[in-house]
């Protein structure tokens, strides 16, 4: 009963109609740890695209005699055993797997999304099949799909330059699957309201519904999957190039940073070369998760309150 | 003269919402008989409800009760402490509210769900209680009661689980029975026969009602004196004949005159005009000015306050300020 | 009831089907096999064992054989150990089996615990500190804590082993041995917790509120019951129902073998040998494993299904 009342004082307070979208994003404001999450995230993004410009030892020259020092004023974070900065590598690893996650997402959700709806949207046995298809799919154990397929990258001899955007792919091609059934499960209550018989009795188009009509009605559905996706794509971006299945050297990545402590005397010894990537990728899913879950309250109050 | 059970003493509960303070009950005061049926009218979000839920002391957050006494049997409840409350619940005071249909707790039978506040508030062994169980679900007009005690709710109909309410709420007896909306929710034919149970058990039991209501039928049928509610405070409170034959304040006025009665063709169907105010934004005039037909000067510019008539009868109106004015 | 199961089993069938084939493309396209990258074996040898192993066939042969065998309990021989997959997994599964349910079951107690608690007290700094700690939990990438454990605890501190799940060369039996084994679980149990205890508090939490949130809790206050009886019999009751679906879920985990980390601590469990066997190519023995994970699944999903209906009372299957 407080939610009707919280919100119905809400509306009649402002002056002007607010549209649901402003409505959320007023929510979303008022949440403190939502908002850190997406300050923290977005320290994190311009750490890892504009900072390496910032940092003097973007091109240096390689210099072994500079290797395996701790971190010191003239290292912020210290140096590997090539002599390179840690905080610039950690920094231009940090976009490439960033751009791993996001790119992923975008696969996902664009696959995800368009096979729920149209699943959902003619049903019957269309439906079936589709869903049918999808189970197969999430019946078969993720990280060993997303391994084997990794290591068969490796079989094909992509160039590691190359290779970044298939692992991309990879990972896009894994998740969709969750995305598809929750578009499709709202798309087939959204079917059934009022608006959508209008738009049937309009006579409009299949692809104008489902593209007008249905999809940004899940849209914010849509935006809360995809926002925790990205977590997820640079967690499974992490693991498999840390085993060596990814991104792999030279080019940088959060995951393939941290092979370097499977080492015992790095290990041990040398906690600055592989700390701080874990714990970029720790702060910056954290932030992404924290904003995820704060978009989710932001669109649907009446869970959390 | 009966004593009075129940005293409302400028209640004030207020729900601390995002969007301001809204003043759910603001300054309420009426009492409740021994063995009468007091009726609580108004429309949605008046403040029946949390009113009854104050009584209870279970209005949740953001709500708070704020101010004002709550007297029952000459004791302030409002200053008890939890336990002496608990102890009070579902023993001298009892509540029934508007859905029958998820009230009763889904995955525990029936008989459980009654014996409960009785084995919790009398010594009793469990047979006993089961026995007594059984008699109640008869009482409530229930065939094959033991039957019933053990099955799950979801396999009564929803006049079915509203009398299981009603056997619940009688298990220890009590003084006060609170009944919110209890047959809102109910078919029209099942109404009638909750109400007409009601009825039997009051003489039975020898208890009060503190029935909550918006339909003024029920009102009509079941009061012997009636309190009316608008925007969180008491507009016009009297017994049932007087008020029907007599109502005084406006907002009194304009809900009898909208209830359409059968054999009466009209033109248009009555309504009061206008919107129920924001509670958030209430001023210091009299909240129905917007909407009143008589609306006068001093109306909007200050609350009228509340005064008690001839034969008991009390309004908050300025059109009575002066006593011997005629609507 | 048992009409409901056969039906469901009956329909889990295309899936099974749906399943098998795409293992079988994902694996026998693959470029390689466990032979070509090694050396030490002539060709002609290899060509021989690609006969053996039946290699050579066309994939749809190779499949329905491969699926006859299936039907008759034999999921292929592998061809790292020489063995059936069938030996193989049961020589180690069970040993990533007692790690995961030691993990399933604090994680599980500690979830409801926790959630429950959080839920009842809502707003509380109990719950915003919880809130915090289950969003920390679910964003730790699993490789990076498992090496920060074993830097602190094994190898800074030194209170436990770094790895393996025997101290090698030690030859123990009985209580012994269990305690052996138990502090070598310690550090792996842990954070397999940790990684699965975030989601589960979160949920139950969830749940608990919204039953919180129902009218029969209402009720139950009116009734002047305790307020320990409101929350334990009446709303945890209803709360508990989707824990009993998740249990159901859980099963494939059991079995799976946790892939990484079992790797970094060097447990001798089914889900480093599947590691290895992808390393190597041991196509036989991952068909054969991922086709035992895939039905676990399809029988967990079930398990969940029946094990609800179970519960609620208001759920009949006819």
């Amino acid at each position: 009963m407080s939610i009707e009342i919280t919100e119905t004082v809400a509306v009649k307070k402002a002056a002007k109609p607010m549209s649901p979208w402003r409505l959320s994003l007023h929510r979303l404001y008022r949440n403190k740890l939502a908002m850190t999450g997406l300050f923290v995230l977005v320290l994190m993004l311009l750490l890892c695209y504009v900072g390496p410009y910032l940092s003097p030892h973007l091109n240096e020259v390689s210099n072994i005699r500079r290797g395996n020092k701790p971190p010191s004023a003239a290292n912020w974070l210290g140096t590997d055993k090539l002599g390179r900065d840690i905080l610039t590598r950690v920094m231009l690893a940090g976009r490439i797997s960033l751009s791993v996650g996001i790119v992923a997402m975008i696969v996902s959700v664009a696959i995800g999304a368009i096979f729920g709806a149209v699943a959902g949207y003619y049903g019957k046995w269309v439906d079936a099949l589709m869903m049918r298809f999808t189970d197969i799919l999430m019946c078969i154990p993720t990280l060993p799909l997303l391994i084997i397929l990794g290591s068969i990258l490796g079989d094909l001899k992509i160039e590691p330059s190359q290779r970044i955007y298939y692992v991309m792919l990879l990972i896009g091609l894994l998740s969709w699957p969750g995305l598809a059934r929750l578009v499709r499960g709202q798309v087939l209550s959204l079917r059934e309201l009022e608006f959508m018989q209008a738009a049937e009795a309009l006579g409009l188009r299949d692809r104008r519904k489902i593209f007008r009509h249905l999809i940004p009605n899940t849209l914010p559905t849509i935006i809360v999957v995809a926002t925790l996706t990205v977590a997820s794509s640079v967690l499974s971006e992490s693991v498999l190039s840390y085993l060596g299945l990814g991104v792999i050297p030279p080019t940088p990545s959060w995951g393939n940073l941290i092979i370097e402590a499977n080492n015992i005397i790095v290990l041990q010894k040398r906690p600055w070369l592989w700390i701080p990537p874990g714990v970029a990728i720790f702060l910056t899913v954290i932030a992404i998760n924290t904003l995820g879950d704060g978009l989710r309250d932001a669109f649907d109050p009446k869970m959390k309150k | 003269m009966a004593k009075d059970l129940v005293e409302f003493r400028h209640l004030r509960t207020t729900f601390h919402t995002e969007g301001g303070a809204v003043k759910a009950v603001n300054d309420v005061s009426f009492n409740i008989k021994e063995g009468e049926i007091v009726c609580v009218v108004g429309e949605s979000g008046c403040g029946k409800s949390v009113t009854a839920l104050s009584l209870m002391r279970l209005v949740s957050l953001p709500g708070k009760i704020e101010g004002g006494e709550i007297l029952f049997e000459g004791k302030d409840i409002l200053k008890a402490s939890d336990r002496e409350m608990r102890r009070l619940r579902g023993n001298q005071l009892s509540m029934i509210f508007q859905e029958p249909m998820s009230s009763l707790n889904p995955v525990l039978k029936i008989g459980e769900q009654i014996m409960e506040p009785i084995l919790e508030h009398q010594i009793i062994s469990k047979k006993d209680a089961k026995k007594r169980a059984i008699e109640l679900i008869s009482l409530v007009g229930i065939p094959r009661p033991e039957a019933i005690f053990a099955s799950y709710p979801h396999e009564l109909s929803g006049g079915m689980r509203q009398r299981i309410m009603i056997a619940i709420a009688l298990g220890c007896e009590p003084k006060l029975l609170i009944a919110d909306e209890p047959t809102t929710a109910l078919d029209v034919t099942i109404q009638a026969q909750i109400l007409e149970l009601m009825k039997e058990l009051i003489e039975k039991f020898n208890m009060s009602i503190m029935l909550i209501t918006h339909d003024l039928g029920v009102v009509a049928e079941m009061a012997d004196y009636v309190v009316v509610m608008y925007a969180g405070k008491v507009v016009e409170e009297t017994n049932v004949l007087e008020l029907f034959k007599n109502p005084r304040h406006p907002y009194t006025k304009g809900l009898l005159k909208a209830k359409p009665v059968i054999n009466q063709r009209m033109e248009r169907l009555y309504t009061i005009p206008g919107q129920v105010p924001n509670p958030a934004e209430l001023g210091n005039h009299c909240f129905f000015a917007d909407r009143c037909e008589s609306c006068m000067d001093i109306c909007r510019r200050q609350y009228p306050p509340f005064k008690e008539y001839e034969d008991g009868h009390k309004t908050a109106c300025w059109l009575y300020e002066k006593e011997g004015m005629q609507p | 009831m048992w009409q409901y199961i056969a039906r469901r089993l009956l329909q889990t069938i295309p899936t099974i089907i749906g399943v098998s084939i795409v293992i079988t493309l994902v694996f026998r396209l693959a470029p390689g096999d466990f032979l070509t990258s090694n050396m030490k074996i002539t060709d002609e040898r290899k060509a021989e064992l690609r006969e053996l192993y039946g290699l050579n066939k066309p994939i749809p042969q190779y499949y329905l054989n491969w699926v006859k065998n299936i039907a008759h309990g034999d999921l292929g021989d592998s061809m790292k150990f020489k063995s059936p997959v069938t030996t193989v997994i049961k020589t180690y599964m069970w040993n990533s089996f007692y790690l995961a349910l030691v993990a399933l079951i604090f994680s599980y107690l500690i979830a409801l615990l926790v959630g429950v608690l959080s839920a009842t007290k809502q707003y509380s700094w109990f719950d915003s500190i919880v809130t915090v700690l289950v969003l920390a939990a679910m964003s730790l990438p699993s490789f990076f804590i498992g090496l920060l454990m074993i830097k602190w605890f094994s190898i800074d501190l030194k209170w436990l082993p770094v790895g393996g799940m025997t101290t090698t060369g030690s030859n123990f039996t009985g209580i012994k041995h269990l305690l052996d084994v138990g502090k070598h679980m310690i550090l792996p149990a842990t954070v397999l917790t940790m990684l699965s205890v975030g989601s589960l508090t979160r949920y139950f939490r969830t749940s608990m509120i919204e039953v919180v949130r129902q009218d029969y809790v209402r009720t139950a206050r009116a009734k002047g019951l305790k307020e320990r009886v409101v929350i334990f019999k009446h709303a945890l009751r209803n709360a508990l129902l989707p824990v009993i679906t998740l249990l159901g879920l859980e099963l494939p985990g059991l079995f799976a073998g946790a892939i990484i980390l079992e790797k970094i601590f060097a447990w001798p469990g089914i889900g480093r040998i599947n590691l290895d066997a992808i390393g190597v190519r041991d196509y036989p023995l991952l068909m054969g494993f991922t086709m035992f994970l895939a039905i676990l699944t399809i029988i967990g999903n079930l398990l969940a299904d029946v094990f609800y209906a179970a519960a609620d009372p208001r759920i009949r299957l006819d």
